[in-house]
């Protein structure tokens, strides 16, 4: 079979599997293939889907792929689907998210540590809608459950892999001390000029 | 309460969101915290927080005694410290400060997913049937009693299939003596005769060689004849009567 017959069945077989997904084994493993074939057919794939003419994308989630509508048409699509309005995620869900997302696999101390409080209920709220997921245990005292972010998670923040998420700013010393400083100015002009 | 005060506090997501929100409001660096005066903002929020009656996490009150210590630490005078040890890590605030820049570099991710929020990716269900698909309800019409026939059909093949494949068989006896009776019977109610062949209703074979020779054993004790009219012609027989 040549690569780009292999791909149409690559592209079938992500089509048919849907939001169960499927791996890169199972890939090889079908079509009897190595997995380094199956990963380099799969970027080819991303690559395709990438370009503007196309509606779909691949998507990464824990070494599962999955077919998927591009983040930049969720408008369109919403549009159709007519789904009921879902609330947004409060501020401490956010937060707990974030840094589920950045540090996974995580327990809750360790978030717990980061935020300054108590975090039971967002992990809870994160959990209930299914953002988050158990990721085994901590091999610590009291084995400790360790979170990470869901698929749903990509799905519902239009990403396509972790490695989408935007950069944590590690260096934030001067750039950010003078940002604040500038915002503040900022409004302290518009405060006189209001005056 | 006073009507004429009224304070409108931002919430909070815990005591370090308030210290950053301090240090934000009145321009502090974060790098050299003036620990009295941010102590002294922090307890006046815990105070207005007491004041509105709202119930504070326990963790402020930990946070405020952390800046208490703090404080007094940054009071005392400055002890001899030996040349080899780093000065930078001396700064009794280092350790806070790591945990403020820790949580606003997180508290900022939560801000830029927050601009993600809402941009759904759809992907649809799979084409294959799965279990949820089998959980889903009937509709009017997608079954008939014909589908039910045949999974009943099914049922029943899978049951002949499930039979031990070893059976005993158990051999029925049957006595001659009983035939006879049986026999007997039945040419009795007959006027006329009974054709012979009538009298093996029962196609076993133990039966009709048992009710063969219930008729001859019968015959022999003179208790039914046997007539035939002519050479192949049905056989009939008859009750003797006499009692």
């Amino acid at each position: 079979m040549g690569i780009s017959h292999l791909k149409s069945v690559i592209e079938g077989l992500l089509f048919a599997s849907g939001d169960q997904g499927v791996t890169v084994k199972q890939l090889a493993h079908i079509l009897n293939i190595d997995k380094t074939t199956v990963k380099h057919i799969l970027d080819k794939l991303k690559f395709d889907y990438e370009n503007n003419d196309r509606g779909i994308t691949i998507i990464e989630s824990h070494d599962i792929f999955y077919l998927a509508t591009k983040p930049e048409h969720h408008h369109y699509i919403k549009q159709m689907i007519d789904t009921p309005h879902a609330t947004k995620l409060s501020q401490a869900a956010l937060e707990t998210l974030a840094i589920i997302a950045y540090l996974q696999p995580i327990t809750r101390t360790e978030i717990e540590e980061i935020r300054g409080i108590k975090s039971d209920r967002p992990v809870q709220t994160l959990l209930s809608r299914s953002l988050i997921e158990e990721r085994g245990r901590k091999e610590t005292v009291g084995k400790p459950i360790l979170f990470g972010t869901s698929k749903d998670f990509l799905t519902y923040f239009g990403l396509t892999s972790l490695e989408e998420l935007p950069p944590l700013s590690e260096n934030i010393e001067e750039t950010d001390v003078r940002e604040e400083a500038d915002l503040f100015f900022a409004n302290f002009q518009k405060l006189n000029n209001n005056n | 309460m006073n009507q004429a005060y009224r304070v409108k506090l931002p919430t909070f997501e815990g005591p370090l969101d308030l210290l950053l929100h301090l240090i934000q409001q009145y321009e502090i660096d974060i790098y050299d915290i003036p620990v009295a005066d941010i102590t002294e903002q922090y307890m006046e929020y815990i105070h207005a927080m007491q004041h509105l009656e709202l119930n504070i996490a326990s963790e402020y009150l930990v946070m405020a005694s952390t800046l208490l210590a703090l404080k007094s630490q940054m009071l005392l005078p400055n002890q001899e410290v030996e040349e080899t040890e780093d000065e930078y890590m001396d700064d009794p605030r280092e350790e806070l400060v790591q945990r403020l820049l820790e949580y606003k570099k997180y508290k900022e991710a939560a801000q830029k997913l927050k601009d993600h929020e809402g941009q759904t990716i759809y992907i649809r269900p799979p084409t294959f049937i799965n279990d949820n698909m089998s959980k889903q309800k009937v509709k009017k019409g997608e079954l008939s009693i014909d589908d039910m026939l045949h999974a009943l059909g099914k049922m029943l093949a899978r049951k002949e299939w499930n039979k031990p494949l070893d059976t005993k068989i158990k051999r029925t006896e049957i006595s001659v003596q009983e035939q006879m009776r049986n026999v007997l019977q039945i040419v009795k109610r007959t006027d006329g005769g009974i054709r012979f062949d009538a009298l093996f209703d029962n196609p076993s074979r133990p039966r009709i060689v048992a009710t063969f020779i219930a008729v001859l054993e019968l015959m022999k004790k003179n208790q039914v004849f046997c007539r035939q009219k002519t050479h192949f012609s049905d056989l009939f027989v008859y009750y003797v009567g006499g009692d």
